[in-house]
């Protein structure tokens, strides 16, 4: 008897075993659903400016370098990279064995094409301005590039990560032209298949990608514009992967069923209000600090955003490479939320209890999300004695705006496009970049500009982070924005999907689902 | 008849200039640069040039509004700014959905609405009378964005008897179902107590008293003298919405994501997509002239004594 039950145990565990461990082997087949909220405008490189073009052509091309999980940068195509001592040239050895998906070898004229697209005027990309550092961009040899640059630009190596620098088959964009960015070929991981407009886009799996086959057989997003819609579709099992609309995050995230499921990842972004900084009355920093130190942060975060931010207090985000301790501390010590110094500052910018000034406006871009924060804020305002009323536009109007000058205190969010302290301290608070180029604020401190200018021609990364950190003191002190919250990524996926991770930068946009396999009977 | 039609279709033809640069008008008069929406939310100078020059965008206002005019002669209305395909493309992608779900929620409102009015209004102060004007009051009441969501958890979600959003090519008709019923719910209520209300003053007529004097039997009555007569003001109500539901159906496509013309155009006004809100607007002011043609010709169907010359 006892006996006959141990050997009932041990074929028991050796199943369990080996049930495991098949659960753990990656599988190949299956679709792998996913959705959208809007179909994508284009699927050419060179075009790309949102996310939800950025997934699906994440998937079709690839460029010569990517960004790994943890956000480090790292070959693709390039196997591997030099650059030159003074940080002008960079030249790059590539795979032999890629092909574009119309089965033609890939080669450093392909990216010599390809970059050179991008700069051509004719194109117009939205993303020239990524390219501008170039001076020359040969092919050395069959498959070595080099691209020289104008000036040493530290950044250089994040920015090629960018959509805008995939490799595109020239034969292919020559004979498709516009259409090239509805019927996209590349040399990633998945193939064009099928896309109807408004219904669903459908990528199948690219048997001869240089890194092996993907895992899955294909990719479907199906496009559904309501997100309490999509959620109900993934409740039901028909999407594998999808975000958690705020009404449902309470449930969703306390039940036992769903916990396992859900995907968190800081994103590299930042949500703030900002003011114009050459606006009466805003031109006053202690009023900008007296603003800063009203406005409860935590309370919109636990309460308006459920917790799914981080407080913020510095412009870098944590996961930012060259975030500053030393500033985060200093922030949250001097300017987070406290009614009393609060009132002090306002009373220091000649406003004691809001007596003397006007009522202000806070203008947001029309969205419900916006609306309860910016309510939470004017609340928030009048402790002290600040009346401010609110004010929304639709976002191309509120661009305008913005562009001009002409929001005196605003809301706006910011994701970085590279992993680089550059893209958020030089293109948001250096004076060169004024209006549609990323300073809002129009804010200018020749301290910052000579830091964030210097920074991006240094090559030593210590150096330039030293730069960064006391740039980035500056601004906190003058308070030309007030950092509310770091963006989180959250998603849910279903239990049969393996291998899910999300991208650093921009959560489950910039995921590649090569890696991703699922296990559904 | 023909010459009428001619005629009322030529009379079209100011009307798709003055849309079209009313439209215009308005677009550049609102603030919002589309450059500036195709760049993103940063963008250099140079790139905005390039982009505007691109689009023709850097061109004086009247000028571009003549090559717009030039190129709608050559049945060519330009590619979206936004996706750069071919705005007839896009167009005709989405009049094919709109038009499907039109259809079906035009039959689901005049089936339902007609038949209930009729009946209410022989069965005056019935139950069903009161019952179906109580619910026609709910139709006319409640949300479109409320009755598609209650709807799709109860039969797509609960149940699981329908699809729980998405268009024909997947889900073949059963995907069109809900939405029809959510966008006919509105115009069936409307039709029902137009038709009520109608076939109440008709059957008050002294023809009818006439006619049942006569011994004509009361369905005879009803279908051919009563409901013939009360028809004229639901017919004209009925061209009304069959524009609304080939225009109007936003909401609905959004909720059942749906690929129809509404949802494109409400987009291109967002996105301050030029060609794609000028496409649209000549189509949407071109399904109205028909709708209102198709009306005015059925009077002479419905009413012998209406003529056309």
């Amino acid at each position: 008897m006892r006996k006959g039950f141990w050997l009932f145990l041990l074929v028991f565990l050796i199943f369990s075993m080996i049930g495991s461990s098949i659960a753990q082997t990656p599988q190949y087949g299956g679709v792998l659903k996913r959705s959208l909220v809007n179909d994508p405008p284009t699927l050419d490189p060179a075009m790309i400016t949102d996310t939800a073009s950025d997934e699906v052509a994440r998937q079709i091309f690839d460029g010569l370098v990517e960004y790994d999980p943890n956000g480090k940068v790292v070959g693709s195509i390039a196997k591997r990279w030099t650059i030159s001592k003074d940080g002008t040239v960079y030249t790059f050895y590539l795979n032999n064995n890629v092909y574009f998906h119309n089965g033609r070898n890939v080669t450093a004229e392909d990216f010599v094409y390809s970059i050179k697209r991008v700069m051509d005027p004719k194109t117009a990309s939205p993303r020239a301005s990524f390219a501008e550092p170039i001076k020359d961009v040969v092919a050395k040899d069959k498959y070595t590039l080099v691209i020289t640059l104008k000036r040493p630009f530290a950044p250089f190596l994040s920015t090629l990560t960018y959509s805008c620098f995939w490799v595109v088959p020239k034969e292919e964009v020559e004979k498709l032209g516009k259409d090239f960015a509805t019927k996209p070929v590349g040399t990633g991981a998945f193939m064009f298949d099928e896309w109807k407009h408004d219904v669903k886009i459908r990528l199948k799996a690219n048997p001869n990608y240089f890194r092996g086959r993907p895992y899955v057989d294909a990719i479907e997003w199906a496009i559904i514009p309501d997100e309490n819609v999509d959620f109900m579709n993934f409740e039901k099992g028909q999407l594998d992967i999808t975000g958690i609309p705020d009404p449902e995050w309470d449930r969703v995230s306390n039940d036992p069923k769903y916990k396992p499921y859900i995907l968190e990842k800081p994103m590299i972004g930042i949500y703030y209000l900002g003011f114009n900084v050459q606006k009466k009355p805003f031109d006053n920093k202690y009023l900008r600090q007296a603003i800063t130190r009203a406005i409860n942060k935590e309370g919109i975060v636990k309460v308006i955003r459920r917790g799914r931010a981080q407080v913020a207090y510095t412009i870098l985000p944590p996961s930012m490479p060259g975030f500053s301790q030393e500033n985060y501390n200093w922030a949250k010590e001097r300017l987070s939320y406290n009614v009393e110094e609060a009132k002090k500052l306002l009373a220091k910018a000649g406003y004691p209890n809001g007596k003397g000034l006007p009522e202000i406006t806070i203008y947001y871009n029309t969205s419900v999300a916006h609306k309860r924060i910016m309510e939470a804020i004017q609340a928030d305002l009048q402790k002290i004695g600040i009346n401010a009323k609110l004010q929304n536009y639709d976002w191309a109007v509120y661009l305008d705006l913005l562009d001009k000058g002409e929001l005196p205190v605003y809301r706006l969010g910011w994701v970085a496009d590279y992993i680089d302290p550059d893209n958020f301290l030089w293109v948001l608070f250096n004076s060169s970049n004024f209006g549609p180029e990323g300073n809002h604020s129009f804010y200018k401190n020749p301290k910052v500009d000579e830091y964030t200018n210097k920074a991006r021609i240094e090559t030593l990364w210590s150096v330039r982070v030293e730069y960064y950190n006391m740039a980035e003191r500056i601004i906190l002190e003058d308070c030309p924005i007030v950092p509310i919250y770091y963006y989180v990524s959250q998603v849910i996926h279903q239990p049969w999907v393996h291998g899910l991770y999300l991208d650093p930068l921009t959560g489950l946009s910039g995921v590649r689902y090569r890696v991703v396999w699922i296990d559904k009977k | 008849m023909l010459r009428y039609i001619i005629r009322r279709l030529l009379q079209a033809i100011p009307v798709f200039i003055g849309v079209t640069l009313i439209t215009f008008i308005l677009f550049f008069i609102a603030p919002g640069d589309p450059a500036r929406l195709i760049a993103g939310q940063r963008a250099d100078t140079e790139t905005l040039a390039r982009i505007r020059s691109t689009w023709g965008l850097d061109k004086p206002l009247p000028i571009q509004y003549l090559l717009f005019l030039e190129r709608i002669v050559r049945l060519d209305f330009g590619r979206s700014f936004k996706t750069n395909i071919p705005v007839i493309e896009s167009i005709g992608e989405r009049l094919q959905a709109t038009a499907i779900l039109a259809l079906f929620a035009f039959l689901i409102a005049i089936l339902i609405g007609v038949t209930a009015g009729i009946i209410s209004a022989v069965k005056q102060y019935s139950i069903f009378d009161y019952s179906a004007m109580v619910i026609a009051l709910l139709g006319v009441s409640a949300p479109v964005y409320w009755v598609g969501i209650i709807l799709l958890l109860i039969f797509g979600f609960n149940l699981g008897w329908l699809p729980l959003g998405g268009y024909v090519t997947e889900y073949g008709l059963k995907a069109v179902i809900l939405p029809a019923i959510t966008l006919g719910t509105r115009p069936a209520a409307y039709f029902a107590r137009l038709t009520r209300s109608s076939m109440l003053e008709v059957i008050r007529q002294e023809y009818i008293l006439t006619a049942r004097a006569k011994g004509v039997s009361e369905r005879k009555i009803i279908f051919k003298h009563a409901l013939r007569n009360a028809l004229i003001p639901v017919v004209t109500y009925a061209g009304m919405v069959v524009g609304d539901l080939l225009t109007g159906a936003v909401l609905t496509e959004t909720i059942f994501a749906w690929p129809g013309i509404g949802r494109l155009v409400v987009q291109a006004i967002f996105d301050r997509d030029l060609p794609v809100l000028q496409g649209g607007v000549i189509v949407i002011a071109f399904i109205y002239i028909l709708a209102n043609l198709v009306v005015d010709l059925s009077y002479a169907l419905i009413d012998p004594r209406i003529r056309y010359d």
